[in-house]
């Protein structure tokens, strides 16, 4: 773990534009960056174009964090959950048909989850459809709420909620068939 | 607020451990390149330097198909220097008058031929280090009556000592002066 300090000199040698300090500060943040990326991806390809933009942008507006408003952690994050975002959303339409007022929360048995590799967990998020795919991760995951995801989408609150309740049922109806 | 459920608690603590690809380097590339475009650096701590692009391809063309002319032309003077040096005597077959306008030419015993240009252009070709492009070098010899530039062929006229130039190499037949270069009119009877 690199200390808080050495991330310091990191900025401050990306700040004045240096290659090595990019480099350095980008290995320093790949398992952390590209950990959102997956999330938010289909597959590797996604996931390295999803990182690639959101590291351009990182150095291209490092200039902007300021670290008394954050930390750095909390402001790559940003960056690279919007892009993953922005990359969902060039794939896919929007749909602003539906609306929800209250999610409903279907029963899903932990304990089943549990006995889940993360990667299996994965396989069954990625089977949603893009829009409700986002909008699950961003929610449940990533721990954004209905309005911070209705902003980053360009949608409702209530489509969002629309979405997470649609990725619930899905989720519940996978599981079942998987395990009964 | 975000009220997640219990199974989404799960779901989120087993997607942080998901097993990360190695593509590390290959994005990182990815990056650079785009950095190298957008934010171009003068790093020189390990920073390659962009590959050259057409415009420097262009002039390195350009420059070596020049070289490669002058090389030619270098060649070519120094072989008509070898045709013209033999010429010691030249041998006038007519002098007449300026209002002969017929055969008022000087031939010479050189095989050069009628159709060269005028050996003051062919002299002062290579003369491209002074850039002047006037003649350096002097012509002795020259019958008066070949003034008239409208009687006479200027083609068959070579007149011209060895060029003494203070860098390049000494040319002609060692051994010549000035006076031996001499024009020998041919009398008819």
């Amino acid at each position: 773990m690199v200390a808080e300090v050495e991330i310091q000199e990191l900025v401050e040698g990306c700040l004045a534009n240096s290659r090595k300090a990019q480099e350095a500060l980008y290995r320093c943040f790949y398992p952390f960056a590209m950990g959102i990326a997956q999330r938010y991806a289909r597959d590797e390809m996604d996931a390295a174009d999803i990182m690639s933009h959101a590291f351009v942008k990182i150095f291209k507006s490092i200039h902007t964090f300021d670290s008394s408003k954050g930390s750095l952690h909390a402001w790559i994050k940003r960056i690279v959950v919007n892009e993953g975002l922005t990359h969902i959303k060039s794939r896919s339409r929007f749909s602003e048909n539906v609306e929800l007022e209250t999610v409903e929360e279907p029963l899903i048995a932990t304990t089943v989850l549990e006995e889940m590799s993360a990667s299996e967990i994965m396989e069954l998020v990625k089977k949603l459809p893009p829009a409700t795919h986002a909008v699950f991760v961003s929610y449940a995951v990533e721990g954004y709420n209905h309005r911070e995801i209705a902003e980053r989408l360009g949608i409702s609150e209530g489509t969002s909620k629309w979405h997470l309740s649609e990725a619930r049922k899905s989720l519940q109806k996978q599981l079942q068939l998987l395990y009964g | 607020m975000n009220q997640r459920l219990p199974y989404e608690e799960v779901v989120s603590s087993k997607l942080q451990s998901l097993p990360l690809p190695d593509l590390a380097d290959a994005i990182w590339a990815r990056v650079e390149r785009q950095l190298d475009i957008d934010l171009p650096t003068d790093d020189g701590g390990g920073n390659p330097a962009p590959p050259a692009g057409p415009s420097t391809g262009t002039v390195g063309w350009g420059l070596s198909v020049f070289i490669v002319a002058l090389v030619s032309l270098f060649f070519l003077f120094k072989k008509d220097q070898h045709r013209v040096q033999p010429t010691t005597v030249i041998n006038a077959q007519k002098v007449s008058s300026p209002q002969d306008t017929n055969t008022n030419r000087i031939e010479e015993n050189t095989r050069s031929t009628k159709q060269e240009p005028s050996p003051l252009q062919r002299i002062s070709a290579p003369s491209t280090e002074t850039g002047d492009s006037s003649v350096n070098i002097p012509i002795t010899s020259i019958v008066p009556d070949l003034a008239d530039s409208a009687q006479t062929k200027p083609a068959t006229l070579v007149v011209a000592p060895p060029v003494q130039d203070s860098g390049k190499k000494k040319r002609g037949v060692s051994g010549l002066s000035d006076g031996d270069y001499r024009i020998v009119p041919k009398k008819d009877n």
